[in-house]
């Protein structure tokens, strides 16, 4: 008997060494890698992984780099809300520290690069005949998507350049465990240069694409980046090439890279139905409500909805987000006694004030059936409250002071408006709830609308080439064509015959002019700081609450700390 | 896992097999007769009792018996000696042959002419008879008696004695002057100068002989179990334990768990919690114990005796014994307690009229003292009910318990039913053997909601609870996230379903006497469904307010489960004076885990709560958020142990797990963990027979062990593809398909490998014993997620093994008889415990992890940063911030600047002049226990404390500063004191950290007080009655300001700093309980 046993046991032994000896890991909810690729939606997913973080790299830290730390938008410190550790103040002041933001603007520039290529790799990978029919695509189709994650990466990088200036290329990821060399800004620049020019001969037009181009890169969108990338070469590389600018333009707009058109109103690249505007080049689709907080950045928490103080969201009607705290708002152009400040830059409110028939300068308004009017709001914003009492926006703090927007930083806390208060300090660290305009230019609909936070988001538009025709022009000493060109766009922000357009000579236009048009018109579309250090002045000039900074290293930022820890091979940027 | 189904059927027919049990086979020729107690001891389970002495004048024996009983055994191997024995339940007591005829009545022993006659009755410490003592008469005089099996004793005394010597095993010796008394009370006291100490250590996978271990193990037996309203087992031995540290911030509320750490952070990035083994199960619900069913806990510190536990063994392991079931008469005991928690250490905040007063906001009209409003007296109970009967082949326990909690909130609570029951059947020819335990508990909670506490310390006192229409009061939201918080305790429910289930089942075959081999199978399962709901007539959702008017539900489904099969084999062998047992074992662990989620908003009715979610509206707009997902991870182990030892002077245990874990790249997935230490028993040489008479016993140990630590995220090795953001393309929504992690092929074990040498001592016959142990643990490859470079790399961190931490220190743990008098004892109990760390590196050569990390974050208003920096080369805890050197005329902080060389305010200073400021981790810990004993009466004292280290006074921070006043706070009443934090007034300094904050954390708390008083009755219906009363928290003696120190964490590698003002009151809590055996 007991033989039995033990021979049993040895038999249960032998089967738990060989049987269970095995340690394969199961990843229930995620695949591994070599099991990603199987339909065409994968490889289309695959492709859309780049285009899903560039959208989320508008907002955030890029969107705070370009424009708090100009003259257009400041983050205040409001009674202790946004103090941030002075983190908004030293954006303000130009004294950044390398823990500020560098990292965070190296993470969503260079993930994105790394993940554009990473992407092309997977698509490189696919590129055989019999590999790509098991997968029902196409030949054309491969091609597309490569030049597409070409230009996306192409995008990640101009901006690093702007951003750094000397920057690392990301040309491959898989098996490579470390980063490139640092490169010389004429290196990064060419090389961006070929990658877009090899990539517009295999890109889409928007009409090749049909209703369904938001979101993809076009000819006529990496004809832009390089016409941005020539507009800016004065700075980036010292070569002048604004006159490439121009001839590129002017082949764009001639319709070589596909066709477009500006819109008749201001608003509309902006509203609910911009994936069918003429004047998107490219944005990135949003698809509101229907797709959770994800799914729209641009109106999300880093960009356009922490422009508005907390009870705002009432006086539109829009109560999906509960309430929201105001990070961002418009530098003032008055001081607290109201008078006009007396520097040439910044005070972009009253920068539009210059053009008083501005449509723009209207009191936002929804006006129902998923239509609005205006573009910024100022004064008290009454609104009626469920209980259907009027009520007014307040500061939402225990003394509950309705509030008085004003294009004035201070502490006016309960005073009533036109009153005069003792308190006439105004800077960065010194402001209440109701200092400082809030822009609105995406459409805020209210909750009972099908159409709020619907916008997509609208990175590159048609207007931004003529923008660049008419600095190219200008600078050439064309200010007749550099008029008619902005006319062009302007006319629809005035009422007909309205004295606001540029005379046809364009006499009116000076440096300073085209630099304020460029702030109208691109208002917290996060390119400010770009415009201020090509035209010169964003280390030298003077704004509200900033005097000039000692030199200009501070037109590039520096390499963060931990970018700086992790690539051993970057050297900080010069004055850092 | 067909074939555990196989091995389970095995089993099942082995069942049927039978045979005599309990019996002793076993021949040998000229053996010592300590071999054959051993033997005994071994194959029965009986415990031997026998003084030294009397086995140094036996002579070896040959003998062969089969099957024999016990009885029968002693009889032939005490065959001609001068040796008695007598068997007391599973104890054997040799004992040197009466000098009369056992069984003769004493009286009639008397020769020589009787001057007097003597009574009276022995006892034991604890008051119990102890039976069989030998008396004899001082002086030479020959002659004596033994009291009888009662403890009874009557004796003639010859003239001229005056002394009686009353001596048993197992005791010490006790001489008593009779001069004057004719009626004798003596009480024995134990004494451990026995072969075999009756401390039985568990050190997994089997258990020694306190006296053979030699590896650092710390053994705490039930009745020095705190007791209280534990929450969790574990608390009941904080500070039993030296250099384990149980870390519970929020030790009142009935749902918090503590987090354990053994010797200091072990690990940057793995978890630090030690393993927990229930009765041979890794792995166990530790929650699922009731702690009137624990018998003991051992806790493996040293890496000799953890390595057996090889990758779940760095963090050190704690094993927890349950009682088995009675062997002799059936025992029945019925515990009750009540306990009542209330709130002490209450910051002092300003009333509604000191806050008008330092007008430091606006009057709202009211007047609430918002943490009375949101606190109240708890009231908690349990019952216990244990039976346990059989014998020594068939016993059984069950012991069910029924537990009611409630928080000092005024939502927390937890009610609990659980039973634990386990069988132990042994077949009658002793072949095989069966273990069966199950052990279910359900729970309803509702859970606390600590930013309550957080809001009770910031609302205006003069905000009302309730406005003039009687409802609640809107408190708008100005991105304080205030509300009304009693609105929010007695409104918005927050609830966890918990049913957990442990089972397990063992067959062990026994195949030769000294051979035997055991499968058991385990399956540990842990479900919690969480339901939370919030009601749409709270003031902040409704739209008047600002609110959207949707009330919102969720459930979410936890589902753990882990299966275990092991196999081992046991194999011993004594040949004279060599001793030696051999372990081999397999083990298989798979652990899953399953988590379900969905919520709605905008339900027609509050009242379906989270009943009815498909009625929500939310979802209509098609993003009900649903999410689920599932992971596994495998453990598979070969072991292997030896113990050995030399005549009982020099022992050895060498082990080595061989293991492999599923989380590692492929080729990296198997690691060897070997243990090695050996001990050495002076006072057993020869050479030490003319020892001292206080010096008992004196052990010298040393141990060295390999342990790892897997305790991370699955799926770390491997590159993983999952969805990202929606993305429209040709219309279709799209998921953008990418990397989750950066893949690290690489990712292996994180090993500690640690030293340790102690000394265990027992002196002036047990009046002084314990144990000395020095550490010093190297934690290399540590698992942490690093920051990485992007490129090439795509996501900001890697899994990786990187960097090296080391700890060491010197623990102490020691009982001090100071007074053992026959009516009146006084024992004290001390652990100490010293805590060296060092952050020895985070980088390697492949990834450079910085030279420090910054942390803890500091909450809102404003981003205040961090106060501490992990330092490469420096102890966890380094407070780096800035270095305050007082306050101006006009209440602005003033800090030394390094970059600026000067004393400048703490608003222009920057990040980069902070500075090493002190330590928030304490150098030293300690407590001590007192237990007295009076007559029935008992009584102890617990202190606790901790010393050498510095903690951030939070409370002050946030609330201390006048400078805050206007951001809409309350203040602390200290703010306006004239404190040294009421100087700053100025707004620009309020919002900035410095060591302007930190105070010295050292406590000593009178943690623990319990008074007893135990009456045995021994009627028919009662045995005995114990009640107690137990007060927890009493006081706290510290100069911390800021609170319980105790409710700063200690662990991790943030200790000294709490982040925000949530927190969960400490409390004082009295507890009233009764224990009666039946």
């Amino acid at each position: 008997m007991k033989r039995i046993y033990i021979f049993g046991l040895c038999v249960l032994g032998l089967g738990l060494g060989l049987g269970c000896t095995k340690l394969t890991e199961l990843p229930y909810n995620a695949v591994t890698a070599s099991q990603a690729l199987n339909t065409q939606s994968d490889v289309i997913s695959d492709f859309l992984r780049p285009f899903g973080h560039g959208y989320w790299t508008v907002q955030g830290t890029p969107f705070q780099a370009q424009e708090i730390t100009t003259d257009e938008l400041m983050t205040a410190n409001r009674l202790g809300n946004w103090a941030n550790g002075g983190y908004g103040a030293r954006l303000h002041y130009h004294t950044w520290t390398i823990l500020d933001l560098s990292d965070n603007l190296w993470t969503a520039f260079y993930q994105g690069a790394s993940l554009a290529t990473n992407s092309l790799q997977d698509m490189e990978s696919l590129d055989n005949p019999d590999k790509l029919k098991s997968l029902g695509l196409t030949e054309a189709q491969l091609q597309d998507f490569e030049a597409e994650l070409r230009t996306m990466r192409a995008w990640f990088h101009l901006r690093a350049l702007d951003a750094f200036r000397n920057i690392i290329l990301v040309k491959m990821v898989k098996d490579s465990s470390v980063a490139g060399p640092q490169v010389s800004p004429q290196e990064a620049s060419d090389w961006i240069e070929s990658e877009l020019k090899a990539a517009i001969p295999n890109l889409p037009t928007r009409q090749s694409l049909g209703a369904n181009w938001m979101g993809r890169w076009t000819q006529a969108g990496a004809a832009a980046l390089l016409a941005r990338l020539y507009l800016n070469s004065k700075v980036y590389t010292g070569v002048d090439r604004f006159s490439d600018c121009d001839t590129l333009c002017k082949s764009i707009i001639a319709g070589n890279y596909g066709s477009y058109s500006l819109d008749p109103t201001w608003y509309a690249p902006f509203d609910y139905t911009n994936s069918q505007n003429s004047e998107v080049i490219f944005g990135f689709n949003a698809n509101g409500v229907n797709a959770g907080d994800n799914h729209h950045w641009h109106y999300t928490n880093d960009m356009y909805w922490w422009m508005m103080s907390y009870q705002v969201p009432n006086y539109f009607g829009f109560s999906d987000w509960g309430s929201s705290n105001c990070e961002y708002s418009l530098t003032p152009g008055r001081s607290v006694d109201s008078i006009e400040y007396a520097f040439s830059l910044g005070k972009p409110f009253v920068k539009f004030q210059r053009y008083p028939d501005d449509l723009r300068l209207k009191l936002y308004k929804n006006l129902g059936n998923s239509t609005r009017e205006g573009m910024f709001l100022y004064g008290y914003l009454p609104y009626t409250n469920s209980s259907g009492h009027p009520d007014t926006v307040r500061d939402g703090q225990s003394t509950n002071t309705p509030l008085f927007f004003r294009d004035q930083v201070g502490m006016f806390l309960t005073a009533r408006p036109g009153t005069r208060i003792a308190d006439t300090v105004s800077n960065i660290n010194h402001a209440d709830f109701s200092s400082g305009i809030i822009p609105v230019k995406y459409p805020w609909y209210p909750s009972s609308d099908p159409n709020r936070i619907t916008s997509s988001y609208a990175e590159i538009r048609y207007s931004e080439i003529y923008y660049m025709e008419a600095e190219c022009e200008y600078r050439a000493g064309n200010k007749a064509n550099a008029a008619t060109l902005l006319n062009a766009v302007r006319q629809r922000n005035y009422p007909v015959g309205s004295p606001s357009l540029y005379a046809a000579d364009g006499h009116q236009l000076t440096d300073q002019e085209m630099l304020d048009e460029w702030g109208r018109e691109f208002l917290v579309e996060g390119r400010r700081r770009t415009d201020l250090i090509r035209w010169g002045v964003f280390t030298t000039g003077t704004w509200w609450d900033k005097t000039p900074d000692a030199d200009d290293h501070l037109n590039i930022f520096p390499f963060g700390q931990t970018t700086m820890q992790l690539i051993k091979t970057i050297k900080q940027n010069p004055g850092y | 896992m067909k074939w555990i189904q196989l091995i389970l059927l095995v089993c099942y027919l082995q069942v049927r097999a039978g045979g005599n049990a309990q019996n002793i086979t076993y021949s040998g020729k000229n053996v010592p007769l300590k071999t054959i107690f051993q033997e005994i001891k071994n194959q029965t389970g009986y415990t031997i009792f026998c003084n030294y002495s009397l086995l140094e004048n036996a002579h070896d024996v040959s003998i062969s018996v089969k099957n024999a009983s016990v009885q029968e055994t002693l009889k032939q191997a005490l065959k001609n000696q001068n040796l008695d024995y007598s068997i007391q339940g599973t104890m054997i007591v040799i004992t040197p042959k009466a000098s009369a005829p056992p069984g003769r009545p004493a009286d009639t022993a008397a020769v020589v002419a009787p001057d007097r006659e003597v009574t009276g009755e022995v006892v034991n410490e604890k008051q119990e008879p102890v039976a069989d003592v030998s008396i004899e008469f001082k002086g030479g005089n020959s002659g004596g008696s033994k009291a009888d099996s009662n403890g009874t004793f009557r004796i003639r005394v010859p003239v001229g004695v005056s002394t009686l010597v009353f001596s048993h095993i197992g005791y010490a010796t006790q001489e008593v002057d009779i001069a004057g008394k004719s009626h004798l009370r003596v009480v024995l006291v134990s004494s451990v100068k026995s072969i075999a100490d009756v401390t039985i250590v568990n050190i997994g996978y089997g258990t020694l002989d306190q006296r053979e271990v030699s590896s650092a193990i710390t053994h705490v037996a039930a009745k020095d179990l705190l007791t209280g309203n534990n929450n969790s087992v574990l608390m009941a031995i904080n500070g039993k334990v030296a250099g384990l540290t149980v870390d519970n911030t929020s030790v009142a509320d009935p749902n918090s768990t503590p987090t354990l750490q053994l010797r200091g952070v072990s690990s940057y990035g793995a978890g630090l919690t030690p393993l927990f083994v229930v009765d041979g199960i890794a792995g166990a619900n530790v929650d699922n114990i009731n702690q009137n069913d624990i018998a003991s806990v051992d806790v493996l510190k040293g890496g000799a005796a953890a390595a057996i536990y090889g990758t779940r063994g760095a963090n050190g392991v704690i094993l927890i014994t349950t009682k088995r079931g009675a062997t002799q008469e059936p025992h029945t005991l019925y515990d009750f307690f009540v306990a009542t928690d209330h709130m002490n250490n209450k910051p002092k905040l300003l009333t509604a009229q000191q806050y008008i007063a330092d007008s430091v906001g606006p009057n709202a009209g009211g007047n609430t003292d918002w943490l009375k409003a949101l606190t109240r007296n708890s009231i908690s109970y349990k019952h216990t009910l244990q039976v346990s009967g059989g014998n020594n082949r068939t016993n059984y326990l069950v012991s069910a318990d029924y537990a009611s909690a409630q928080g000092v909130d005024l939502r927390a609570s937890k009610q609990q039913y659980g039973a634990d029951a386990n069988l132990h059947h042994s077949t009658a020819n002793n072949l095989f053997s069966f273990d069966f335990k199950v052990a279910p508990r359900y729970a309803n909670t509702n859970t606390s909601n600590q930013n309550e506490f957080d809001e009770a310390l910031i609302l205006n006192p003069t905000q009302p609870i309730y406005d003039s229409t009687g409802h609640y009061n809107f408190i708008p939201n100005a991105g304080l996230g205030l509300n009304n918080p009693v609105e929010d305790a007695k409104n918005v429910l927050s609830q966890q379903e918990i049913k957990e289930l442990d089972i397990a089942g063992a067959a062990q075959m026994n195949i030769l006497h000294n051979l035997n081999t055991r499968i058991s199978f385990s399956e540990t399962s842990f479900d919690m469904k969480s339901l939370a709901f919030t009601p749409s007539t709270i003031t902040y959702v409704l739209t008047q307010n600002g609110g959207n008017g949707l009330n919102v539900a969720s459930q979410n489904l936890d589902d753990r489960d882990t299966k275990n099969v092991e196999w081992t084999n046991n194999y011993w062998l004594n040949i004279k004076q060599h001793s030696l047992k051999l372990l081999a074992g397999y083990s298989f662990v798979m652990d899953n885990e399953q988590q379900l989620g969905a919520s709605n908003k905008g339900f027609p009715f509050d009242a379906y709560t989270w009943n009815n979610l498909g009625a929500g509206t939310y979802d209509l707009t098609g993003t009900t958020p649903v999410s689920s997902y599932q992971q596994q991870d495998k453990l598979i182990a070969f072991f292997g142990r030896l113990n050995y030892d030399y005549d009982k002077r020099y022992f050895l245990m060498a082990s080595l797990r061989h293991e492999g874990s599923s989380r590692f790249g492929y080729g990296n997935q198997w690691g060897n963990f070997p243990g090695i230490s050996g001990a050495w028993m002076i006072t057993n040489e020869k050479f030490m027979k003319m020892r001292p008479s206080w010096l008992n016993t004196l052990k010298l140990r040393a141990d060295y062990g390999v342990t790892g630590n897997q305790n991370f995220a699955n799926y770390q090795a491997l590159q993983t593809y999952g969805s990202f953001d929606y993305t429209l393309y040709s219309g279709q929504v799209y998921y953008g398909l990418g990397p989750l992690s950066n893949a690290n092929p690489y990712l292996h074990w994180e090993t500690a490998h640690s030293f340790n040498v102690g000394v265990d001592f027992d002196l002036f016959n047990a009046r002084l014993s314990g144990s000395v142990n020095y550490f010093r643990t190297q934690n290399k490859d540590l698992l942490a997620s690093l920051p990485a470079s992007i490129p090439p790399n795509l996501q900001n961190n890697t899994e990786v093994n990187v960097g090296s931490m080391k700890n060491s220190g010197i623990e102490l743990q020691a009982t001090v008889g100071v007074i053992r008098e026959r009516n009146f004892s006084y024992d004290i109990s001390v652990t100490a415990a010293t805590l060296s760390n060092k952050l020895v590196s985070l980088s390697n050569q492949t990834y450079y992890g910085g030279t420090y990390i910054d942390g803890p974050g500091f909450n809102a208003p404003g981003t205040p940063g961090s106060v501490q920096r992990l330092l490469v080369g420096e102890r966890v805890g380094d407070f780096y911030t800035l270095h305050a050197t007082g306050v101006n005329s006009a209440g602005q902080l003033l800090v030394y600047s390094p970059t600026q060389k000067a004393i400048v305010t703490a608003d222009q200073a920057s990040t980069a002049d902070r500075q090493l400021e002190g330590n928030g981790l304490a150098k030293y810990t300690a407590s001590m226990n007192n237990s007295f004993r009076y007559k029935n009466f008992d009584l102890s004292v617990f202190l606790r404390g901790a010393f050498g280290y510095k903690l951030f006074n939070t409370q002050a921070f946030y609330l201390g500063q006048p400078g805050r006043k206007g951001a809409g706070f309350n203040l602390l009443q200290s703010a306006y004191d004239g404190s040294k934090y009421s100087k700053i007034t100025d707004d620009k300094s309020a919002y900035i950290l410095s060591d302007y904050f930190l105070e010295p954390g050292g406590f000593v708390k009178i943690d623990n007080a319990s008074l007893g008083y135990t009456k045995q009755i021994g009627s028919k219906f009662i045995k005995s009655v114990r009640v107690y009363a137990t007060g927890r928290n009493l006081y706290t003696f510290t100069r911390f300001k800021g609170g319980d120190p105790s409710l700063v964490p200690q662990t991790g590698l943030w200790p000294g700093a709490t982040t925000s003002l949530s927190y969960y009151p400490s409390t004082r809590e009295l507890l009233f309980g009764a224990q009666i055996n039946f």
